[in-house]
Parts: structure tokens; sequence; C-alpha cells
């Protein structure tokens, strides 16, 4: 993985979704930077497999850098690095706010959010992204059997990355 | 409105995600600076890559492999440093030329709900960094409806609306789409909903099944973005589309020549009657042209559980007061610069009269310029007698107001809306 270049961002998707990693998020952007970049660039061999992420994850929770530095050096240089990086990302801005304390009549960021839709989802085939029907056993939905050999080709790394697409990855351990 | 002359005292300013579109009240277009400041990645040890500020960026000789520092996440100002090199830029003589800061009222759209925190950030970016005279904040989403008024004053052959000064606005950008009922002059703020996807999250999308697909564009947004904008499309019957792109040889599919960086910087589609010449690389796009902006349609592709645009009208809709609601539906407006995709208003129309009863009239509208519909709305406004009646009264902070009451007087004036 390239170094940044100081607080500059591959403008990824950081913000484009909320993602349900509350431990990972406890951190500044970097963190996020990181698995980003690890779950994110298709199609490179740069990347360090998922085990390394989760590691990182649970690091977040002790929040106690030291003990756990042999695990990733990497990752502390970053933190450090990030140091620079002065404001606050909007997540931790909004936990600063306290919404939680208001009547939940209150319309604030959090709750006017909109809700899930009444409709099933669509899907796709994550190798074409024509239609598909059907689901391999490594979680890949698939159009028709002649894609299935790709499928089945894949490797695991591989396979994370298609499901990223649609961030999917946590169904399948 | 009555509008008055350009009034150079007064700057407005869309700072979006995106882009920041600014100018003097009163104006007819803004000058639209990319909010971002750009840096080519690092070429070797110690050598740093050059910086592109704003509008700097179009010298940029090679988009590829470029990194951004964006000031704004989700349509809120996070980093007021960066911002504030960015602003350094607008004002200066290559843009605005303003130095004289102590003579001069700013006037900034804002999105509902910004935290409080950001608040009295701004007000600090305003009056202490810049030192400006005066300081008004207005809703993004009221503003855009009040530029779909002012069309009106400049092609009075455009659709009437209704007397009642009601709408939904439906902002999509770049970075979130919100949805803002207002009846009667009056942002709803309890009926707001908003989608965390915008332009964005779309060329992230196409980037990414890019990637995986056909070649490594991760490091390509400028690229892959430009490629959304001119090949993807809002499908009118996604079902029958996606049985169409099957084939090998269909007629959605399109041939993009991937630039060279030598005679084009950004590529260009292909066309039909010119051959390949063996140097062309050349991306197919196929299903990718629909898949893309049915995003905005079907959050769930990419794994958000909200909803999408059509049903997240309803939800916002159907929470305002039951009296408004006729009306409302009768007044729906498109405006951000994903409203841009080919076939998206068709859409949202189609779409809304499948999921809203019969009863109700449904009209959607699309100003001529959705994404500076907003500015130019902000702008007739400060540049209007009654614009300024209602900013001197209740949504101005001036510096001598801010001296006195620290920044939670903007938050105060500026909560309204
Ligand atoms: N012709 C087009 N087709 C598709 N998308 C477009 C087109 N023109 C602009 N866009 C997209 O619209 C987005 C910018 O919209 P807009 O200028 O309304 O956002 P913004 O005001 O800068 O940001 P925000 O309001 O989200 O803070 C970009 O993601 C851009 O790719
Ligand atoms: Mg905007």
């Amino acid at each position: 993985m390239g170094k940044k270049d100081e607080d500059y961002d591959e403008d990824s998707e950081d913000d484009d979704l909320e993602e349900d990693q509350s431990e990972e998020e406890q951190y500044d952007e970097s963190d996020s930077d990181t698995k980003k970049s690890t779950k994110r660039k298709a199609g490179t061999k740069k990347k360090l497999p998922p085990k390394k992420r989760a590691n990182t994850g649970k690091v977040a929770k002790n929040t106690e850098p030291i003990s756990f530095s042999f695990k990733n050096p990497e990752y502390l240089k970053k933190k450090s690095k990030n140091k620079k990086r002065m404001h606050k990302n909007l997540k931790q801005i909004i936990t600063q706010e306290n919404y939680q304390d208001l009547p939940p009549t209150v319309p604030t960021y959090i709750n006017i959010e909109a809700p899930p839709s009444m409709y099933p989802p669509k899907k796709y085939c994550d190798i074409t992204g024509l239609h598909s029907k059907y689901t391999a056993p490594n979680g890949i939905r698939y159009h028709s059997s002649v894609v299935y050999p790709i499928v089945t080709s894949l490797n695991e790394y591989r396979v994370q990355d298609y499901l990223g697409l649609r961030k999917s990855t946590t169904n399948i351990k | 409105m009555q509008q008055r002359n350009v009034d150079h005292h007064i700057i407005v300013m869309d700072n979006g995600g995106g882009s920041c579109k600014v100018g003097f009240a009163g104006e007819r277009n803004p000058k639209i600076i990319p909010n971002v400041i750009a840096k080519a990645k690092s070429t070797g040890a110690g050598v740093k890559g050059k910086a592109y500020i704003g509008d700097e960026l179009e010298n940029c000789e090679n988009y590829s492999s470029l990194v951004y520092k964006r000031p704004i996440e989700k349509g809120y100002v996070v980093d007021c440093e960066t911002q504030i090199a960015l602003w350094n830029r607008i004002f200066s003589a290559d843009v605005l030329n303003v130095t004289d800061f102590a003579d001069r009222h700013i006037f900034l759209t804002h999105q509902p709900f910004t935290p409080n925190i950001i608040k009295s950030d701004l007000a600090q970016v305003v009056f202490e960094h810049f030192g400006f005279k005066e300081y008004t904040s207005l809703s993004g989403s009221y503003c855009a409806f009040n530029g779909f008024l002012s069309e009106h004053q400049y092609n009075p052959t455009a659709n009437p609306i209704n007397a009642s000064y009601s709408a939904v606005v439906v902002d999509s950008g770049f970075s979130f789409t919100n949805i803002t009922p207002i009846v009667n002059h009056g942002v709803q703020k309890e009926s707001i909903r908003r989608i965390d996807i915008g332009g964005k999250a779309l060329t992230n999308y196409l980037k990414e099944i890019v990637s995986l697909r056909y070649y490594d564009m991760m490091d390509e947004t400028y690229l892959m973005n430009v490629i959304k904008e001119r090949l993807c499309f809002v499908s009118l019957d996604f079902m029958k589309d996606m049985n169409i792109v099957k084939n090998v040889e269909n007629e959605i599919q399109r041939h993009y020549i991937l630039p060279d960086y030598r005679n084009t910087r950004t590529g260009f589609v292909k066309q039909d009657d010119v051959p390949l010449t063996a140097e062309d690389q050349v991306l197919s796009m196929n299903n990718e042209r629909i898949t893309v902006p049915e995003v905005l349609f079907t959050p769930s592709d990419i794994g958000s559980d909200q909803a999408g645009i059509p049903e997240a009208i309803v939800q916002s809709v159907s929470s305002t007061q039951e009296i408004f609601q006729n009306v409302l539906y009768d007044c729906i407006l498109l405006v951000g610069g994903n409203t841009c995709f080919p076939n998206y208003k068709k859409r949202i129309e189609k779409d809304m009269r499948k999921y809203v009863n019969v009863d109700h009239n449904i009209t959607v509208h699309q100003p001529s310029d959705p994404v500076v519909c907003c500015w130019r709305g902000a702008s007739s406004f400060a540049g209007s007698e009654t614009g300024l009646a209602r900013m001197s009264s209740t949504l101005t902070v001036t510096k001598k107001e801010y001296e006195e009451h620290g920044s939670n007087i903007c938050i105060q004036k500026f909560s309204q809306s």
C-alpha cells in the first residue's frame, strides 16, 4: 500500500455510506482509509489480507496502541502521521452534539435518515452485473452457468473484493 | 421578487461538497469552483507532488493518480483549514478579487441540521479569520426553490407554480440527497429526509465495478467521474434494459476510448463510424451505464439500508400534515448535479405514480440548470428588496453582534431553516 501524502485521502467512500464497523470507527479517518484501501484496491496485489484488518479492528477497542504495535507496525505510523489531521470527522462531531439527549420528536441529523425500503433488494451477478438468481457457496451471486467456473476460481481476497461492492463482506465468515 | 442591481457588497456562496458556486448578489451566473485540493501523488522519496487548489485543477495535465482533500463531508464543512485555503483562492484576484472583507457581507447556503460545532466554527472563520462585516445563512433547499421561482422572471413561459409557495425540494448533489418539504415558504424541518448517496458514491461505485471487471481504475477518480457523467443514464424500465444488456451486441453498450494523456486528458466516447486504432485502450460500458444511477433508486444495491429517492419522497411527504400533501406532491422540484442524468426526472415521475395514491396529482419540475439553481435562488434573494428586508430582520448576524454574543447568535439565527 503506497503511503498517503499527508492527510489527503483517496477520495474513496469514507463518507458515502455508513458502515457498521463500530470498533474501527473509533479512530480518526486514517483507519477507515486503511481499511478502505485494503478492501478496495481491486485488481492490485498490494493489499493486506482481511485478517490483518480484523486485527486493527480489535485493537481499536482496547485503545492501547503500545501493547499491540507489533501486530501491525504500519498502523502506528499511520496513526501518528494522522495526528496532523486537526479536524474531526462528521461522525465524531455528531457524537459530540449529544442528540440522544433530545426528545425523539426533535428532528436532528440522525433521525432524518430515510428508513429502509419496503421493497426487496435487487440481485445482481457480482461478476458481470447482470441479473442473478443463483448464489455460490462462497457468497458470490452469478448470472448463469457460463459464469460459474469464474466464480469457483476466485480466491478468498477476490471474493471479498466482489462482496465488498455490495458491502456484504461480513455475511460470510 | 423585485430584482435590484448587482450588489458587490454581498458575496453569495453555495459551498457544496463537489463545487463551490460563488458570485455577487443579484448576478445571474455564479463561478463554479471545485471545492477540493488535489495533489499529485509524490513521485519519489521526499518529492512532494504539486497541489491544485480549487479551479487550478483545470490546469492539471494528468488527472491520473491525484489524491484529494475535501473540506466537506456529507454537506457539512468539517475541515475549516482546508475550507479557508479554498476560500482564499476564491477571494483571490484570480477569481472574485475581494480584499476588503470588513466592508463585505457573506451569504452562505446551509444544509439542514448543521451541527452546532460546525456552525460556530464557520462563524469563527467568517468573522475572525476573514473579518466579514455581516453573515447570513439560509437553507439551501429553500434557496433552490426560490431559484426555481425566480426563473420565471427570465422565462415567462415556464410552468406556473402553485400560489401557495409550497414544494418538495429534492437536492441530490455530490455527497448526499436531501428531501425537504416547504409549505408556504416554511421549511418543514421534521419532515426532511436524507439519503447518504450522492454523485461521489456513484462515481466510486463505477470505479470499483470497472476495476473488478475490466481495468484497475482505483486511482482514476477524475476519469471515472467524467465517464459517469458522459455515459450513465437512468433506466426507465430497468428489467427490460437489463435483459437488453445481456446480449453481446446491444444498443445500450458504448465504447469509451481511454485517455493516452498525449492527445486527450479525459478520453472520449467512440463514434460508431470511426474505427479503432491499435493504440486505443477501450473500456466497454454496458450494464454499468444503468446500474450506477440505479443506486439512487435502490441504495440496497450497494448495501445501504436507506430507501431510494422516490420512496424517500413519499416518506417525507406522508410525514407532513395531511392537508399539505396534495400540494406537495403537485410540486416536486429536482435540483443538484444528479438531476443531470438523462431520464432522471421521468423515472421519478414514473416511480412516484407507482407509490402514491391516484387521488394526488404528481408534478415534477426540473430547473433549467439544476446545479446552479440553489445559488441563483440565493443570489436573487440577497439581491431583492424583500429578501434584504428578511435578511436584516432575522437572518443576518453582524460582526458587532458576534463580538457581543459569540457564535451562539449564529446558532440561534441560522437554525430557523
Ligand atoms: N451531467 C451529469 N450527469 C451526471 N452527474 C452529474 C452531471 N453533472 C454533475 N453531476 C454530478 O453531480 C455532482 C455535483 O452536484 P452538485 O454540484 O449539485 O453538488 P454540490 O452542491 O457540490 O455538493 P453537495 O450539495 O452534495 O454538498 C457530482 O457528483 C457530479 O458528478
Ligand atoms: Mg449542493
